[in-house]
Parts: structure tokens; C-alpha cells; sequence
């Protein structure tokens, strides 16, 4: 439908994975990592590698199936059309939840600037919808507009972070991190076994590009390589810089550092710089909040394509972009970010933050395990066969693994939203058995 | 700011002073047989310990002080003894004693080895607990980590809602065993934390009412006490929780072991006779298993 010029390219859409992964995860991670030691660092071989393993996946999966749907369509592979459906309303409801969260956390940065922000419940929330709104709109003018306004957020996070992972080193002291290395005195595998829950999570959105397909141009090439590629740079810049700022600033203060990035920059250069960057990191997250309402919107309208979700989420304006769904999702983000502001709800919301992150992970689980019939519709040799057969292995491992480590409260809570899954499937599901019931229909009454 | 420097000029001139009396003879059982007086030291504003009440004093404390009275007057034949009531600021309670201002600090303090250079102590007559005090109001992660759970349960990912922001800060009595404590453990606590400390529990609690700080450490009855006295209104609340448990007891003079041994005879007759157990339940809330052990193990037996 719309041209080429208005959807994504490879660069465009290798940020917005990355910017979608580190926006509002890295600003914290240092200081966390700090409070276990530079042990902690240890943790990224096992999360890095788990979760190469998962990105890798996908690509397999965008490389022999570049049909729209992204994960639902991957899922449908393997498990029908009910888990079509499955998929996306999970992974939907994950991400209408996690955006409304970035959109709080966002805000919380930002009272460094306006204090009024930080004074009290309303202050909050209003900023939170207000953010919500402004991420929408910005997102009227289509993948295209999404992608540069992306492309240019997205330094918001290269100059400070990954900017620190390079030149960082200059002001590396090795004895620093030496010092940090494991303050509490803990066992090895104590301290690892500790930190993995760091980094565990902290590749969750590496989908983002499958998602896009619809928006993407040429989706059998770029898909694939920008979900690697954001991956893997995200991995490398995870690594490096929070490697390189436990060698910079000593232990104790960075982990009772509120800006850890800040504090770099400030301890390198100047307080000024530190603020500069402390801007930058609040852009970054701004930026990677537009990215998850585009993925939410076009996730609900690859749904509606497929007739599974109302069909207003597929109206899409003169600039490709599904006006109507990204409204009514902001409608429902305000209403939850509404219901914050009592103290009990806001309680209720964390919880609800940590179900999102189990019903974007069941997602994972069952795009993954579509590799196999995709695979096996496409013929693949038998030694790319084996080989994405044992890295597919390590990605459910680790999937089962980090949906396990999501902790009983927030599990069970998934599991219930899915059980309502197969009630709404169950009303869908007439939509595509109608030829059977036709016929019998008839054999009862000629 | 040299502060070892501080320190030992504090020390030495303490020496000095204590060592004054001393030379003079001076002995706490012959002071109270010549002047017919038994001077009560305490603190006035640590209720439910010890507080002023017009020209005399009352609390836990004070009560057992009474019962060491009574003793002297049957062990010195002292029917006639003068009780006096001497209050004695916090920065001066060791002088007080080694100078011998007072004859016992009633108000329980905790025996340190620095305090032990200078003057001596009681059997303990009560455990005091380091315990938090925080707004009703408070960060569930904050509430989390006082009560020693885990500060956030379920994922850290992207959509975990930042606590950069919350940033707290913990309050705590200045130069106290506390300070020192909550340095050490302020990392493992597991939230972000800055420590400042205050110079007495009024202003403590008042910094955590007024939101400019956000839990401050202290004696569990103290901060009881301050609770009650400022009114459920102020939307505070004290968590039960202890961190960490402390004997204290009465401050006496380190150069008279005969009047060590009475003030400690007549507190174990108190736990014996069940008196301790009576100003428990008046003054501190009652007794618990813990408690009542703890009064078989401080009591030294006949």
C-alpha cells in the first residue's frame, strides 16, 4: 500500500531494536551491577549468550518465513491459529503495560530537570500521560517519521553509553576494578548466581524488528539482520560500558549513584557534562518509548489483519500508520496510568509490570519453537537443520529459565491472563472452522 | 577536622577529670553514708526510660533506681536516705558519673570498652533493639528491605519502574553505636541510601515526618515514645523489626566494686522478684519469651 520511502530501513530499524532494549533498562543497570561488585560482569557470558541464542532464532525464523505477524506469525507455524492469537494478545497486553511503566520511569529522570514532577502523585502521572500522548502523536506520521525520529534519539543512548564503552577506557584504572570486584565478599558462584536477575531480562525486545515487518522495507533481509545485529550491539555496548564504569568510578559511590551514566560524565569532565548526559539518557528513553507505542500498534494491527483483533486496529492513515488502534491504546495506557495515583494501585501496577514481563516471554517460547515447521516447510539442509535445532535448544532453555526467574507472584498472574486468552480465542475461533460446520450442517439437514 | 586528634583531648582530659575524685578519696558508698543523699543521674527527655517530672523524675529506670535506694537504706542503716534527682545532659553522662556529680546514671546506656576506661556498669536491665521508624506512606521497596525481604521481587527489566528516583535518605543519631552500623550495612540494605544523622530522636522523627528524611534508626521504645507523644497524625509508624539487640544498663563508679555489688544485687532481687517484669508491663509494652529469657541470663544468681 504505501511506498517504499515511508517504511523502515536496515539502519532505522537496527536502532529502534537496540534503542527499544537499552532505553530505560541501562540508566540503572550500573549502579545494581555496583551493589554486587564488578562480579557481577561475569553474569553477561551466560545472559549475552542466551540471549544471542534467541535473537539468532528469530532471524532463522524471519529468514525462511518473512510473512507479516512477526512472532504471532512465527507462532502460527507451529501452533494454529489459536496460537496466533495467543501470542499477540499476550505480547500486546505485555507491551500496552511495560510502555505505560517506561513512560513512569521516564518521568522519574526527568524530575532532575522539573522538579515539579517529582512532588507527588498527580505531578507524576500527569507527566506519565502526557508522555504517553506525545509518543503517540509523534507516531501519526507513519514508520518513516518513527524511524528518524529514532535514528536521532537513539544518541541519547550512543553518546553516553556506548560513547563511555569506548573512550571510557582513557580513564580506566584497573585497581579500581579490582577494588570492586567482589565488595561483600561473597562465593563466586553466589555473586554470579546473584546478578544473572540483572542482565536475565535486559535483552527483552530484541522482537521489536519482527514486529515492524509490515513497516519494513525488504523484511527478508533487514528483518533478520537488524534483530542480530541490535542484539549483538546491545550486548556489546551492555558489556563495555558497565565493565568500563566500575573501572572508573570507585565501588562505594557508584552504588549509591541515582544516575550512574551521570556520574561518569561528571567525574571525567564536569558536573555540566554529567547533566548533559543525564539529558541525553532522558531523550533515549522519550525515544525508545515512541519505539514500543509504534511496536504496540503495529502488533495490534497485524492481529486485526489477521481478523483476530477488533479491525479498527488495522486502519492505517495516509502515512501508514494505524491512527485509530495507537489512540485507543493510548486511551487505555491513560486510564492505567490514571489509576496510579492511589497508592494501593500504583502497588497493584508493580505487579502488574512483573506479569508483562511473563506475557512477553510465553511470546518467545512459542515464536521460538515455530523455527521447527518453518524450518521444515522451507527444507532446509540437514546441517542448518541441526545446527538452529541446538542453538533453539538454548534459546527455550533460556527463555524457561528467565520465565521461571519472573518469580510465583507474576507467574501465576500470566498463567491467568492466558487461561482468558483461550476464553477469547474461543469466540474467535468459529472465524476459521466455517467450512466443516457448513457441511455439517447440511449432512443434518438437506 | 582532625577528629582522632578530637578524640584523644577529649579522652585525656576526661582521664584527668575522673582521676580528680579519685585522689580525693571519693568512693560512691561513703559519699551517700556522710551525706545522707543518693543523687539519681538521668536523662531528661528519655521517656519511657527516665523524664523529668517537676523537681523529681519518673520511668523504668527511675523505678529500679528506687529499688537500689531501698537497699542502701537497709544495707547502709539508712533509714532516713535522700533520694535527689540530678539531671544529666547526654554529652556529660560519663563525667557525671566518674567525677561523681551523680552517684548512678538510672537512665541505661550501652557498655562500650571506651566508656569501661572511665566508669563502670550495672548487670543490664533491659535490650534495647535498633529499630526504624518511617512514614505510614513509605516506598514498598523501602518497606521491603527494612523488613529484610528482598527490595523488588518478580523481573528487572525495561518496564521495571525506576527507583533511581527514590533515592532515600536514613536518618540516624549522631556519633551513636548506630551511625556506624547502618555505614556498614547501607550497601547490603540494597536501596539506594545517602545517611545523615541528627542530634537527638525529636529531631530524627520530625525529619522523617516532614518527608526530609525517610527512615530514621533508633532505640525501639524511644521511637515508640516519640510516636505516641506526636500523635498518629504525624502518619508514622514504627516497624517491628530489630536490626540489632543491645543490652544496657546503669552507669556506676569504676572505683567502688562494694557499690557495684549492691546496685547489682538489689536489680537481680528486682528480676527475681518479678519487679523488672512489672515495669516491663508499665512503662515498655509488656514481656515476650525473648525477654523473659533474656532476664534469666542478665539476673546473677545468689
Amino acid at each position: 500500500m504505501a511506498d517504499s520511502s515511508k517504511k523502515m530501513g536496515l539502519m532505522g530499524l537496527t536502532t529502534l531494536v537496540t534503542v527499544n532494549m537499552m532505553g530505560s533498562g541501562i540508566i540503572m543497570l550500573p549502579t545494581n551491577m555496583a551493589q554486587l561488585g564488578a562480579v557481577s560482569l561475569l553474569s553477561w557470558i551466560f545472559t549475552a549468550i542466551g540471549s544471542m541464542a534467541i535473537a539468532y532464532c528469530f532471524s532463522q525464523c524471519g529468514v525462511f518465513c518473512s510473512r507479516s505477524g512477526g512472532l504471532s506469525a512465527y507462532t502460527e507455524e507451529a501452533h494454529s491459529k489459536s496460537g496466533f492469537f495467543l501470542c499477540s494478545y499476550l505480547y500486546f497486553l505485555s507491551l500496552a503495560i511495560a510502555n505505560v511503566a517506561v513512560a513512569i520511569s521516564a518521568v522519574g529522570y526527568m524530575t532532575a530537570f522539573v522538579p515539579w514532577l517529582g512532588t507527588g502523585a498527580i505531578p507524576l502521572c500527569v507527566g506519565t500521560i502526557g508522555l504517553i500522548w506525545l509518543t503517540t502523536f509523534a507516531n501519526f506520521g507513519g514508520p518513516g517519521i518513527t524511524g528518524k525520529i529514532g535514528a536521532f534519539t537513539v544518541w541519547g543512548v550512543i553518546i553516553p553509553v556506548a560513547g563511555l564503552s569506548i573512550i571510557g577506557w582513557f580513564w580506566f584504572k584497573p585497581d579500581v576494578l579490582a577494588a570492586a570486584w567482589n565488595p561483600n565478599n561473597l562465593a563466586i558462584s553466589e555473586a554470579v548466581s546473584k546478578a544473572i536477575p540483572l542482565t536475565l531480562w535486559a535483552f527483552l525486545g530484541m522482537e521489536s524488528a519482527a514486529q515492524a515487518t509490515d513497516a519494513v522495507e525488504d523484511p527478508k533481509r533487514n528483518v533478520p539482520l537488524a534483530c542480530l545485529f541490535g542484539t549483538l550491539g546491545a550486548a556489546v555496548v551492555y558489556v563495555l560500558s558497565t565493565t568500563v564504569i566500575q573501572g572508573i568510578i570507585p565501588n562505594d559511590e557508584l552504588a549509591k549513584s541515582s544516575a550512574p551514566f551521570a556520574l561518569v560524565y561528571a567525574t571525567m569532565f564536569s558536573p555540566m557534562v554529567g547533566n548533559i548526559v543525564m539529558a541525553l539518557a532522558v531523550m533515549a528513553c522519550v525515544g525508545s518509548l515512541l519505539g514500543w507505542q509504534f511496536t504496540l500498534a503495529q502488533t495490534a494491527k497485524m492481529t486485526a489483519d489477521q481478523n483476530l483483533f477488533l479491525k479498527l486496529f488495522s486502519k492505517v492513515n495516509s502515512m501508514n500508520a494505524p491512527v485509530i488502534g495507537m489512540i485507543v491504546c493510548g486511551v487505555l495506557q491513560t486510564l492505567m496510568a490514571l489509576s496510579t495515583i492511589s497508592p494501593d494501585a500504583a502497588a497493584q501496577f508493580s505487579k502488574l509490570v512483573s506479569l508483562a514481563a511473563v506475557t512477553n516471554l510465553i511470546p518467545y517460547i512459542t515464536a521460538l519453537t515455530g523455527l521447527l515447521v518453518i524450518m521444515h516447510k522451507a527444507g532446509v539442509s540437514s546441517a542448518i537443520h541441526t545446527r538452529n535445532v541446538v542453538v533453539l535448544l538454548i534459546a527455550v532453555t533460556y527463555c524457561l529459565y528467565a520465565l521461571y526467574a519472573c518469580g510465583k507472584d507474576a507467574v501465576m498472574g500470566g498463567t491467568l491472563v492466558l487461561a482468558v486468552g483461550y476464553l477469547l480465542y474461543g469466540f474467535l475461533a468459529k472465524r476459521f472452522t466455517e467450512a466443516p460446520a457448513t457441511n455439517q450442517a447440511r449432512a443434518v439437514n438437506p | 577536622m582532625n577528629v582522632p586528634f578530637a578524640t584523644t583531648t577529649r579522652l585525656l582530659l576526661a582521664l584527668a577529670l575522673s582521676t580528680l575524685p579519685l585522689m580525693a578519696g571519693a568512693n560512691t558508698l561513703e559519699r551517700v553514708r556522710s551525706s545522707h543523699t543518693f543523687t539519681l543521674g538521668y536523662m531528661p527527655d528519655l521517656a519511657p526510660f527516665s523524664k523529668h517530672e517537676g523537681d523529681k523524675a519518673s520511668g523504668y529506670a527511675i523505678d529500679l533506681c528506687l529499688k537500689i535506694a531501698d537497699k542502701l537504706k537497709s544495707e547502709l542503716g539508712l533509714p532516713d536516705l535522700k533520694v535527689r534527682y540530678q539531671p544529666v545532659q547526654v554529652s556529660d553522662q560519663v563525667s557525671a558519673v566518674s567525677q561523681g556529680k551523680v552517684d548512678i546514671l538510672c537512665t541505661p546506656t550501652p557498655p562500650t570498652l571506651e566508656r569501661r576506661k572511665m566508669i563502670s556498669y550495672s548487670i543490664p536491665i533491659y535490650t534495647a533493639g535498633l529499630s526504624v521508624v518511617v512514614r505510614k506512606d513509605a516506598a514498598a521497596p523501602l518497606l521491603n528491605v527494612l523488613n529484610g525481604q528482598v527490595a523488588y521481587t518478580g523481573p528487572t527489566w525495561r518496564a521495571s519502574i525506576n527507583n533511581g528516583l527514590a533515592n532515600q535518605t536514613y536518618a540516624t543519631l549522631e556519633g551513636g553505636v548506630t551511625e556506624d552500623w547502618i555505614r556498614e550495612r547501607m550497601r547490603l540494605l540494597n536501596v539506594i541510601a545517602s545517611l545523615v544523622t541528627v542530634a537527638n530522636n525529636d529531631e530524627g522523627v520530625k525529619l522523617v515526618a516532614e518527608g526530609k528524611a525517610d527512615a530514621f534508626f533508633s532505640e525501639r521504645m524511644l521511637l515508640r515514645n516519640e510516636i505516641t507523644k506526636e500523635g498518629a497524625a504525624r502518619n508514622l509508624m514504627v516497624l517491628d523489626r530489630i536490626f540489632e539487640y543491645s543490652p544496657v544498663a546503669m552507669m556506676v563508679d569504676r572505683n567502688d566494686e562494694d557499690f557495684r555489688l549492691l546496685v547489682d544485687t538489689a536489680l537481680s532481687e528486682a528480676y527475681s522478684s518479678g519487679a523488672i517484669e512489672k515495669g516491663y508491663d508499665q512503662y515498655l509494652g509488656g514481656t515476650d519469651d525473648t525477654v523473659k529469657k533474656l532476664f534469666r541470663i542478665y539476673a546473677l544468681p545468689k
